[in-house]
């Protein structure tokens, strides 16, 4: 018997991107992880998918709002087929849990009848498929939710030969919430080992926590977010993407990539040799984000330096790029450093004789060490300004 | 610019007045009311006031006295060329006239623009205030009179154009700040007072908004991260309290089992009990036969094992007994031994004492009789002696008693009755007697034969008893007168032999002499008697007869006890047996001694082993009464109780019961020993609290997890999980933001604080020209050390300090100096100036100084003439006015006295007459008859009205001095003409100080 479901977790909805201060532009953000779940429906239903397994972190948290609820469950029960979820760390199953929650199962009931929680390690026979979950009933569990596992007496012949996936949750070998920076407070815990399970009992594990696509071992593989929520750690790291797997019992799954993303998060890092480099930043720009507005998330990182003027420039495109991105995460350390022209401007004023000398004591101050030279830095930019201003 | 001369007529005191003035110093002296400063005015006018002034001003100058308009004329020296102008001060119709001398003449408006042109100053015009307007013009120059302590930088700031433009060009390289300069440095001023209030951001400010909202964004951070925690508190607090319920209800669980099994055995506890309770009592039963026989037995054996102790402890006793017995007769024959040889001894001893005794006895006869002896020989001698002294005195007593007196006598007497007898002798008769066989007695006396006898008388001769023979001598009548006579002396003679017994003196002499030899034999024998012991030897003779006796007798009883006793016959021998005797006794009576110690130590040791033994004896009585005693209590208990065969087997029945009932009760005992029953209740009572304490805490945990779950039971009208991330992302925000505002205001405040540095570096750098100037004048007044510093702050001079090393307060601000340097100080800043602004005016300026040392002392006017002689030698005009021209006379300057106007002589009113005599005086011409006003006099004027409270009346004020009207009037006016005192009201006049002095 073959089976042919997709494989997502890390939805992270009511994710609050709290470092998106335009509150237009964070709903806008918001709104795509929902908006991602009708374009898995449209994958799956495309490829003839089954049914839907999310492995974990549907929901960024236990407390999430009443819209995400709605939200969330209008669009599972978007995808008529069925969809099979465990709690992950970020919504565990636990006391407080959003899925004990009275209102979140009222909605559920409502608008995703489709939408099945597993709370018990225990195995749910699906028409095609055994789903062996190991959901996660705290935040941080000690110890390795896929134990219970081990030690199942599963005969070959068990399940009417249907083809047995796990759907767990956790970090395994390094990929996982605890090597990630966002997850500051994930400790040690949810780690699973792979190496333990009687590999020849399981045809496919669906795993979630690590936000990137990733194939950890023979059979098993992390789904990744489908749609971006933070700016990716090294090249290497793929999310925005589901898995379209085909599975039977003894057979090795075959595992299809599809990308689902939509949002551009972006790093870039520039250095400015000299003003010059203003406009090579320029170029670099208008590559990655083209003419797209409102798409794109950027995390900038300016080093190097630039004149008065050209750091004026750099101003008025930081601020260009900041309208023009859903969110502009920058760390501008470009030292203002201005060129002979301007400093000779300011410092060989014949007629100006005091701002000739506070523009020389000024230039003198940048070579101090601290924060002194570039207190000196924008106060010469000031003192430019207050000039060509007056 | 330089004065020349001046002429002025009509104005106020003065008639006419003509001065020259030196081109450097120029002296003007007078007293008080002299015109000095009037005249100086008027000059001042002439140069700087419209000729067309009116009202009070123009009123002002009018004179007292005579009856033309105000004049003046100056003439003065500019770039080379001199000029006269020439003022008329008669209000609408006052005219101005300026000649250049060798030049043009401007008269009206002309001129006055021209004047104002040549002395570089703006044409003030006229109206109101037009009085004070004027008094400002070259007021740097010109040291009002009460004006010379004013803070010189305000005149340097009236002047600034000019000094500027003069010190840039002395300054060199210096620059002045621009327009931009002063606009760039307002903006950074304005934005930093727009940011700061004295360091701390201004309220409302974008930088104490922007540090608000961060510490809004941190607090509302902190409560989210409260809410979190305290979710994820929950959280733990629910899985706590589940694992908590869960353990307690498997406590539970246990602990009811427990205490169940524990009631079990309590009511088997209970049945185990009361079946202990019948067993013990059946027990007893069966007991107390059992225990009464073991009790018998155990008398019986204890009576036989005491009986046995008692023999084993006898015999011996016996045995020792024994032993005593045998020692004691052993001792005891020995003392009877011993008895015997003492007794032996003893008696061996009495026979040698008998012996010894009787030798003894012996020789106390023998020397008894001895004694007796020879006591009897010498009371045999004794006798003898008395028998002869008997008879001695016999003899003696038979002598008449005739003494050798009586010899004599009867000599005489003799002799006289011899020759009467011869006479009568003749007559008498002789009888002798031959022979006789009787006793024959003439006259009684005893004739012996042989003896013959005179008879003188008759006598009787008696013979024998038979015989008598008368005879009678003489026969008579012759005779008898013979006789007589005789008889007479005879008779005397007899009578005297009479006396003596005598029967004549021949025998009275004889019996004399055989009186004496009696007497000494009498004597010898009683001597005799006496070395014999006569008196007592009756009594010793009788003793030793009696000892004697008792010898013999002692001597015969002792023989009676020794009868072979050989008597010795003699002393000797007696003696020699004593001698004998005596150690045989001595050796008897040591073994006698030796005997008795022995039988002594021997009969001791007898009666000891004697005691001994019936001490033993006596012991062993009475543990044989013991042991009997306890025989028969043995007996008597086999008596009672049965033989001990009988007592063994009914002790062996009892026994058996008592064995049966005892394991029946031992083994019901140990049921219960089994199961613990101290611990069964403690156990209960144990397992009925941790139940308690289980269950409480079971609800305890229950309550927690009810609280926990209401608390995580969110209804999900927000996030918080989200509202903390977006309040750390705000907090992020508002530190950031906080931040770069806090950089920008550095940097303006850098830029604001740089402007303010430049600009006084600036100004530093501007002023020094300036400030060396002064420091030069300085210098004069107060040592080569002294330095002055001046600022231009937004264009104005201030900051005027003065230093001097050789004051310990070091740098002074203006304002801190004292009057006197005040004075000094700003003399040496109007000097500067007018130096460095002299190069606008041809080089030189004038600088008139009038009174303007009033509070300086002698001294230092004597210092100060050498600064103003070092600003004449620069160049400048120095005119000095003083009501005490003599303190200046170290300046060498042309001085020019003054003394107080005369009233001019009625009708002499000449508008333009020419100087001559009038105020002016040559040096050579005494001053005035004025009275003469020291300084000390003002002092002590000002001082007396200063403690009057700044106001008094003349005449208190004067009687107070101690002056003479003439003398207070003179210093009262020259006080009240320097303005340093008002003339007052009430009667007889008062003086008050002016308020800015008091």
């Amino acid at each position: 018997m073959i089976t042919r479901f997709l494989h997502t977790a890390d939805w992270q909805l009511g994710k609050p991107f709290a470092g998106i201060v335009d509150t237009t532009k964070r709903s806008l953000v918001q709104q795509q992880r929902v908006e991602v779940i009708r374009r898995l429906g449209r994958v799956a239903k495309d490829a003839h998918a089954e049914f839907i397994v999310v492995a974990g972190d549907l929901f960024d948290s236990s407390s999430v709002s009443k819209s995400t609820v709605a939200a969330a469950c209008s669009a599972i029960g978007s995808l008529e087929m069925p969809v099979i979820a465990i709690p992950g760390n970020h919504d565990h199953g636990g006391p407080g849990s959003i899925w004990q929650q009275s209102y979140f199962q009222r909605e559920a009931a409502n608008l995703a009848p489709n939408l099945r929680i597993l709370l018990a390690a225990e195995p749910i026979e699906l028409p095609t498929a055994v789903i062996f979950p190991c959901p996660l009933l705290r935040r941080a569990e000690s110890a390795d939710p896929m134990t219970w596992l081990r030690s199942l007496e599963l005969p070959n012949d068990a399940y009417a030969g249907k083809p047995r996936i796990v759907l767990a949750h956790g970090s395994t070998q390094g990929f996982g919430a605890v090597f990630d920076d966002e997850e500051a407070d994930a400790g040690a815990s949810n780690l699973l080992d792979l190496s333990r399970l009687p590999a020849a009992h399981f045809d496919y594990i669906a795993l979630g926590d690590w936000h990137g696509t990733k194939q950890v071992a023979a059979n098993a593989w992390y789904a990744g977010t489908p749609e971006l929520d933070r700016f990716p750690k090294g090249a290497t790291n793929e999310p925005g993407h589901c898995l379209l797997v085909s599975c039977a019992r003894g057979i090795p799954a075959t595992v299809q990539k599809i990308t689902t993303g939509k949002l551009g998060w972006h790093e870039l890092a520039f250095h400015f040799v000299d003003d010059s480099g203003l406009g090579l930043f320029q170029a670099t720009l208008d590559e990655l984000l083209g003419s797209r507005a409102q798409e794109d998330l950027l995390r900038l990182e300016f080093t190097g330096a630039l004149g008065i003027g050209a750091f004026n420039h750099l101003l008025q495109k930081i601020e260009s790029i900041e309208a023009r991105s859903l969110r502009l995460k920058l760390g501008n350390r470009t030292i203002i450093s201005p060129s002979a022209d301007e400093i000779n401007a300011l410092t060989q004023r014949a007629t100006d004789p005091l701002i000739a000398r506070v523009a020389a004591q000024l230039v003198a101050r940048t070579t101090e060490p601290g924060d002194a030279a570039e207190i000196a830095r924008l106060a010469l930019r000031e003192l430019h300004a207050a000039c060509n201003r007056a | 610019m330089r004065l020349i001369s001046a002429i002025i007529r009509h104005y106020r005191i003065h008639h006419e007045l003509r001065l020259d003035f030196d081109p450097s110093r120029t002296l003007i002296g007078g007293p008080n009311e002299s015109g000095k400063s009037t005249f100086i005015e008027a000059i001042h006018r002439a140069l700087f006031l419209r000729a067309k002034v009116t009202g009070d001003v123009q009123k002002s100058m009018v004179s007292t006295s005579s009856p033309g308009a105000p004049e003046v004329e100056v003439v003065f020296e500019v770039e080379g060329k001199r000029y006269q102008v020439a003022k008329r001060f008669s209000g609408n119709n006052g005219t101005t006239r300026l000649i250049e001398i060798g030049g043009a003449t401007l008269s009206g408006e002309e001129a006055e623009t021209r004047l104002a042109a040549l002395l570089r100053v703006e044409a003030i015009g006229g109206g109101r205030g037009v009085g004070d307007r004027v008094v400002q013009q070259w007021a740097h120059l010109w040291v009002w009179q009460g004006q010379s302590g004013s803070d010189p930088t305000d005149h340097a700031t009236a002047q600034r154009d000019g000094l500027l433009l003069r010190l840039q060009e002395s300054g060199g390289a210096a620059a002045m700040q621009s327009a931009l300069d002063a606009e760039v440095a307002a903006h950074f001023a304005g934005a930093t007072e727009a940011l700061f209030v004295r360091d701390r951001p201004r309220a409302g400010s974008e930088l104490e908004r922007a540090e608000s909202a961060t510490v809004l964004a941190e607090t509302n951070f902190s409560a989210a991260s409260d809410r979190v925690a305290k979710l994820r508190q929950a959280v733990t607090d629910y899985e706590d309290a589940g694992q908590v319920i869960t353990r307690v209800e498997a406590d539970l669980r246990s602990l009811s089992e427990q205490l169940s099994a524990v009631e079990v055995k309590q009511g088997r506890l209970a049945e185990l009990r009361q079946q202990e309770a019948a067993q013990a009592a059946d027990f007893q039963v069966v007991a107390g036969p059992c225990e009464a026989l073991e009790k018998v037995h155990t008398q019986i054996l204890g009576l036989r094992t005491r009986v046995k102790e008692r023999e084993a402890a006898l015999a011996p006793k016996h045995l020792a007994i024994d032993r005593l017995v045998e020692a004691w007769s052993e001792l005891r024959s020995h003392a009877d031994k011993a008895v015997r040889d003492y007794e032996a001894a003893c008696d061996a001893t009495r026979l040698r004492r008998l012996r010894h005794d009787l030798a003894s006895a012996w020789t106390l006869r023998f020397e008894r009789a001895a004694r007796f002896d020879e006591l009897s020989k010498k009371a045999t001698q004794v006798q003898a002696l008395e028998k002869s002294l008997a008879e001695l005195r016999q003899q003696l007593a038979k002598l008449p008693e005739i003494d050798s007196a009586k010899i004599r006598k009867l000599q005489k007497l003799e002799s006289e009755s011899s020759r009467a007898d011869a006479t009568l002798n003749a007559m008498a008769a002789n009888i002798d007697v031959v022979a006789a066989g009787q006793p024959v007695t003439l006259a009684g006396e005893s004739v012996a034969p042989g003896e013959s006898r005179l008879v003188l008388d008759d006598s009787e001769l008696v013979i024998g008893q038979t015989t008598r023979i008368r005879i009678r001598p003489g026969g008579g009548t012759t005779l008898t007168e013979a006789r007589k006579n005789a008889q007479d002396a005879r008779h005397a003679l007899t009578k005297a032999l009479d006396a003596v017994g005598a029967a004549s003196v021949v025998v009275a002499g004889e019996l004399f002499a055989l009186r004496v030899n009696l007497s000494t034999r009498i004597e010898a024998a009683e001597t005799s008697l006496e070395s014999l012991d006569a008196a007592t030897l009756p009594n010793m003779v009788a003793e030793a007869s009696d000892a004697n006796a008792a010898a013999e007798a002692e001597v015969a009883r002792r023989l009676e006890s020794l009868p072979d006793f050989v008597a010795p016959t003699t002393l000797a021998a007696t003696r020699k047996l004593l001698a004998e005797e005596n150690p045989l006794l001595g050796s008897a009576e040591s073994e006698e001694r030796k005997a008795k110690s022995a039988r002594d130590a021997d009969g001791k040791k007898s009666t000891e082993a004697e005691t001994a033994l019936q001490e033993a004896r006596r012991e062993a009585d009475l543990q044989g009464r013991e042991l009997d005693s306890l025989r028969a209590q043995h007996a008597l208990l086999l008596e009672t109780h049965g033989s001990d065969e009988v007592r063994a087997r009914q002790a062996a029945e009892a026994l058996a019961a008592r064995t049966r009932a005892e394991q029946t009760l031992s083994g019901t005992r140990r049921a219960i020993t089994e199961l613990q029953p101290d611990f069964l209740v403690s156990d209960q009572a144990r397992l009925q609290r941790a139940l308690s304490q289980a269950g409480s805490t079971k609800a305890g945990a229950e309550t927690q997890r009810a609280v926990a779950q209401a608390a995580l039971r969110s209804d999900g009208t927000d996030d918080p999980q989200a509202a903390l991330a977006l309040a750390q992302a705000q907090v992020s925000i508002a530190r950031e933001h906080l931040a770069s505002l806090r950089r920008k205001a550095a940097a303006l405040r850098l830029l604001h604080q740089l402007f303010l540095d430049e600009q006084k570096a600036l100004s530093e750098r501007f002023t020094r020209p300036l400030a060396e100037k002064i420091s030069g004048y300085l210098q004069c007044l107060f040592g080569p050390a002294a330095l002055a510093s001046v600022s231009l702050v937004e264009n104005s001079f201030s900051g005027l300090t003065v230093f001097r090393p050789d004051k310990e307060n070091g740098a002074l601000h203006f304002d801190s100096l004292s009057g006197g340097a005040k004075e000094q100080v700003a003399a040496a800043v109007r000097l500067a100036l007018a130096e460095v602004l002299a190069a606008d005016h041809g080089g030189c300026l004038p600088v008139v100084f009038d009174d303007a040392f009033a509070y300086s002392d002698p001294d230092r006017v004597q210092t100060l003439q050498r600064m103003l002689d070092l600003a004449a030698a620069r160049g400048l005009q120095i005119i000095v006015l003083t009501c005490t021209p003599s303190d200046y006379s170290a300046l060498g300057a042309h001085v020019i006295s003054l003394r107080a106007p005369r009233p001019p002589a009625l009708g002499a009113v000449s508008p333009f007459k020419a100087a001559d005599d009038s105020e002016l005086d040559s040096m050579d011409v005494p001053v005035s008859a004025q009275v003469l006003v020291t300084d000390n006099q003002r002092d002590a004027l000002l001082n007396a009205v200063q403690q009057a409270g700044g106001k008094a009346g003349n005449m208190s004020l004067r009687q107070g001095l101690g002056w003479s009207e003439e003398t207070y009037e003179a210093v009262r006016d020259a006080l009240v003409s320097s303005g340093r005192i008002i003339p007052g009201r009430g009667r007889g006049g008062s003086v008050l100080l002016p308020i800015s002095a008091s």
